[in-house]
């Protein structure tokens, strides 16, 4: 297992090296630079572009730049300074990443703890009504897409005043006498976002839930168990799902990754205060190392889903071995 | 945007906010013009009276210096230097009130670095300028200074008031200000207001004369010393030695903990949460109190929240979680100002007139070739371009009184000058004006020799060549793009092919400002202040910011090379009144030169909850907050 993960992480070496390259490149030969706002600016003279230019280092070529900041990260650990806030990228990203976190996974959490129950009812009791409940409720998840169920739901908290219409924190957050109360507050905000975007989670993993089940219940082993005596209830719980939950802990791994761009999108329509909108804020005004940084962020995280998700199968399955 | 908060509204047009006000004035954008950022004091009729007119300024209402006065009568001052406010309702202490923008909030709160419209929002608040400039009377009036005034042309003295004390409660001195100004021409440390502050080319030196006084030695006499030198000081005890040690431009950023901001304005920094909301809370040593002997501010806090875009802002306000918004849709507008939905949401909408921004279009004048010989742009429509008669012909055809009628709702009023109307002291309201006249273009067109020879509907110029050119905007909302295609169908009922392109708006700056590859540019653009002196570089023909043309060696035409010379005496006119008199003829000559196209201006509109006094929004920014420590929860 230690081998596994070590092999993963020098794999992911050259990707995110070529993943920044590709950032750096993009972010020089797209039109417009940092300094676009203060060009038009009657007030600032051209001294001061020029200065500044030489300041942020945007007179030297992109991949001198990427270089650098490449080199600063292995040797330093120093992401850069963003241009805008005068403060380290790390410092920046990290009061957002946190937020995002926050929300990815208690819609995570929420995705599979609806969907993994309603995926085995639906595949005990097929072709029943609980069944079709089920599939229909899937179908409607998967069909919506995030930023229409988003502004739905934020419509829904206007017209109704039962849930916040966004935020995180409410003004009277720290006014609060207790962390409980606070730790309630910021739940309170948590639960449309939550459910927002783990609405499609919800659909794609009762789908997968109930075919896997159907497909073990149908296997040699479950068959051979109940005819052994074993009971129905026991037989299900103890060899068909764990079986079934192999292809589920896969789609996690990528789970993990979606998560975090639909995360963007629903930060955005519900005012989630998280990594995605400081990042397109940085693209916008072209705040090239804190775009950099995020882009580097999302790739890290879609190859720790996908090494978590290998480590979960091993542990769920003792035939996985990674030797 | 830029750090006006230290040269309170020493600007005519900044440029620099530029893209929300594009055409509807509203879109979502990076940056917005939500306020920006000089800390002035309130209207107060008492105040104006108090401004001793120098030179002849006698009745304008700006004037040059302003002399120490005796404090009203009915007000007991804990001391002889805190300010009266005078002419407000009183109020008690207490509440607080909330506002909500779109954006991702403060970048910082250095007011020495902040270059952006969301900090100085905020800086504003936290820092007074030694100057300030009244929204209401649009008049300067000493703000930490009690006077300011001139010895002899090329010095003048700067007397703080006494009595005065940073947040920390050490007081502020005349060491602050002569350490700010050291950091703001300090090359080390990037910031925007240092390019202001020059008079005749050379930096202001400043001389220590007393603790509470400073001797201001100019290059030259100039009459605009007032409006560039309110600058607002930081504390020299906190941030020396960082400034020393080189690491000045880090601090005061979002991540430091609150109290270490020290500031002299009516509030200071409590909290900050990232992309959510920052919360300012009573500077207690503020220098300002009422008649009855009360504190200001009144409020106990002020909190900014902020919202990813324009509708949730809205909803924000609806559902009650904020007490005032600025930057409303114009979409939005008619339902908020239906007097039901008014009465229903407990809140007063105020229209405030056009803004100190505006939308332009302009064709590309820049001749000759860049460095690797290709022409600026194409040969044949330069000639075009340069043509007088034709440029005129392009404005008359523009029916832009239908494009605000439909596309902007009635929300925006035409406009002559580059400078606003907003802008009562300094708006030259006799420049020549175009007004849709579709004969009147067709016939300047014959006669410049742009005939629609085949009839196909599009003229043709002597050489043969289609009258078809593309003109650039940015990209954006649906009524801008609607009210671009409509401008293009005006153009083309006289035979003109006139096309918008949309862009992104960086792309947009670097064509326009940069390589100058463009042929014609539609841009919002949004005011930033009110006096024309730091505006020059839009007039003078070697400004970067002379958008039809800029960068010029030389002067292209006589009349660029005439508003040159107004624009060199005008710095250096000490008298107002003459001050005003050129700047009305810059504008002339611009309008009746026509390089670039006035459109029209947005109104703005500012809702305000019921329940608070004082509130006293302007068209100018921040439209609402400008006299925020006046502001009361009533009952």
């Amino acid at each position: 297992m230690a081998k596994l993960i070590v092999k993963r992480l020098l794999q992911a070496i050259p990707l995110l090296l070529a993943i920044s390259l590709v950032t750096f490149f993009l972010l020089f030969h797209s039109p417009g630079d940092y300094l676009g706002q203060l060009r038009l600016d009657p007030r600032i003279s051209q001294e001061f572009l020029d200065r500044e230019i030489r300041r942020l280092g945007l007179d030297k070529p992109w991949y001198i730049v990427w270089a650098s900041w490449v080199w600063g990260i292995v040797r330093y650990g120093n992401f850069g300074h963003s241009f805008t806030y005068h403060i380290p990228v790390t410092q920046l990203i990290g009061a957002r990443i946190v937020n995002t976190f926050i929300l990815a996974f208690s819609s995570t959490l929420f995705a599979w703890v609806i969907a993994l129950p309603l995926g085995m009812i639906a595949a005990i009791k097929k072709d029943k009504l609980v069944d079709r409940l089920a599939s229909g409720l899937a179908f409607l998840g998967l069909s919506v897409p995030a930023v229409l169920l988003a502004l739905l739901a934020v419509y829904v908290a206007a017209r109704t005043g039962w849930f916040p219409t966004g935020g995180m924190r409410s003004n009277e957050y720290y006014e609060l006498p207790s962390a409980w109360a606070k730790m309630k507050d910021v739940g309170y905000h948590l639960i449309l976002p939550t459910f927002v975007l783990g609405a499609s989670g919800i659909a794609i993993y009762t789908r997968q839930m109930r075919s896997n089940l159907l497909e073990t219940l149908q296997a040699d082993y479950v068959r051979t168990a109940m005819a052994k005596g074993v009971p129905r209830s026991k037989a299900i719980m103890k060899h068909a799902l764990r079986n079934a939950l192999n292809p589920l802990i896969t789609l996690f791994g990528f789970a993990f990754s979606d998560l975090l761009s639909g995360a963007f999108i629903v930060e955005n329509v519900m005012a989630w205060p998280g990594l995605g909108r400081t990042t397109i804020e940085a693209y916008s005004s072209k705040d090239m190392f804190v775009v950099a940084a995020a882009v580097l962020m999302a790739a890290a995280m879609l190859i720790l889903g996908n090494l978590i998700a290998d480590i979960l199968l091993a542990v769920n399955d003792p035939r996985i071995r990674y030797d | 945007m830029t750090n006006s908060f230290r040269t309170p509204k020493s600007t005519g047009l900044c440029f620099a906010v530029v893209l929300s006000a594009l055409l509807t004035g509203c879109a979502p954008s990076p940056t917005q013009d939500s306020g920006e950022g000089s800390k002035q004091q309130p209207a107060t009729t008492e105040t104006i009276s108090t401004v001793q007119p120098a030179f002849r300024g006698s009745g304008t209402s700006v004037s040059l210096e302003f002399r120490a006065k005796e404090p009203p009568k009915d007000f007991k001052l804990p001391w002889p230097d805190a300010t009266p406010a005078v002419g407000i309702e009183t109020g008690k202490q207490g509440g607080r009130f909330t506002t909500v923008s779109f954006g991702e909030g403060p970048k910082t709160f250095n007011p020495i670095t902040s270059n952006d419209a969301s900090s100085a929002e905020i800086i504003g608040r936290m820092f007074d300028g030694l100057i300030g400039f009244n929204n209401e009377t649009q008049e300067y009036f000493p703000q930490l200074l009690k006077e300011w005034y001139m010895e002899n042309p090329k010095t003048w003295i700067l007397r703080l008031r006494s009595g005065l004390k940073w947040s920390d409660g050490k007081p502020i001195t005349a060491d602050d200000i002569i350490f700010t100004m050291k950091l703001i021409y300090d090359p080390q440390i990037p910031n925007p207001a240092r390019d202001s502050l020059q008079i005749g080319g050379k930096p202001i030196e400043m001389e220590k004369v007393d603790d509470l006084t400073v001797r201001a030695k100019l290059a030259a006499p100039t009459g605009v010393f007032h409006a560039i030198i309110g600058i607002a000081p930081i504390p020299k005890h906190i941030w020396e030695e960082s400034y020393k040690s080189g690491t000045f431009i880090q601090t005061m950023n979002i991540n430091v903990a609150p109290e270490t901001i020290v500031c002299s304005g009516p509030f200071k920094l409590k909290r900050y949460d990232s992309g959510e909301r920052v919360v300012l809370d009573r500077n207690t040593n503020y220098y300002k109190y009422d008649k009855n002997g009360v504190q200001l501010p009144y409020l106990d806090e002020l909190v900014f929240t902020y919202v990813p875009d324009q509708d949730a802002m809205l909803l924000r306000f609806q559902r009650g979680e904020a007490d005032g918004v600025v930057q409303l849709k114009p979409e939005s507008i008619p339902d908020m100002m239906n007097p039901e939905a008014q009465k229903k949401g407990n809140y007063k909408l105020y229209d405030l007139g056009p803004g100190e921004g505006g939308s332009y279009l302009w064709l590309n004048l820049k001749q000759g070739n860049n460095k690797n010989g290709k022409p600026y742009v194409n040969p044949v429509k330069e000639k075009w371009f340069q043509d007088e008669k034709f440029r005129k012909a392009i404005y008359l055809a523009m029916d832009r009184e239908s494009v605000v009628r439909t596309e902007l709702r009635g929300l925006a009023v035409l406009t002559a000058s580059i400078e606003s109307p907003a802008n009562h002291f300094w708006y030259n309201p006799d420049v020549v004006k175009y007004p849709y006249d579709a004969k009147m273009a067709n016939q300047l067109l014959d006669e410049a020799g742009f005939k629609d020879r085949d009839s196909d509907g599009v003229r043709k110029d002597r050489d043969g060549n289609k009258v078809s050119f593309t003109f650039i905007t940015n990209k954006g909302n649906k009524v801008r793009e609607r009210a671009a295609t409509l401008m293009s169908q005006d153009l083309a009922k006289v035979g003109i092919d006139m096309r918008p392109q949309f862009i992104d708006f960086n792309a947009l700056v670097t064509q326009t400002a940069d390589t100058f590859e463009y042929e014609a540019c539609c841009l919002g653009l949004t005011g930033g202040g009110i006096h024309p002196i730091n505006s020059m570089n839009v007039y003078r023909s070697s400004g970067h910011t002379h958008l039809w043309n800029p960068r010029q060696e030389k002067p292209a035409t006589p009349w660029e090379s005439e508003i040159d010379h107004l624009a060199d005496e005008f710095s250096t006119a000490i008298d107002i009144q003459k001050q005003q008199e050129i700047y009305y003829k810059i504008q002339l000559i611009v309008s009746q030169n026509v390089p670039i196209f006035p459109l029209w201006s947005s109104k703005i509109f500012v809702a305000v909850r019921n329940g608070f006094g004082n509130v006293k929004p302007t068209a100018l920014s921040p439209q609402l907050l400008w006299n925020i420590e006046e502001i009361f929860v009533k009952r």
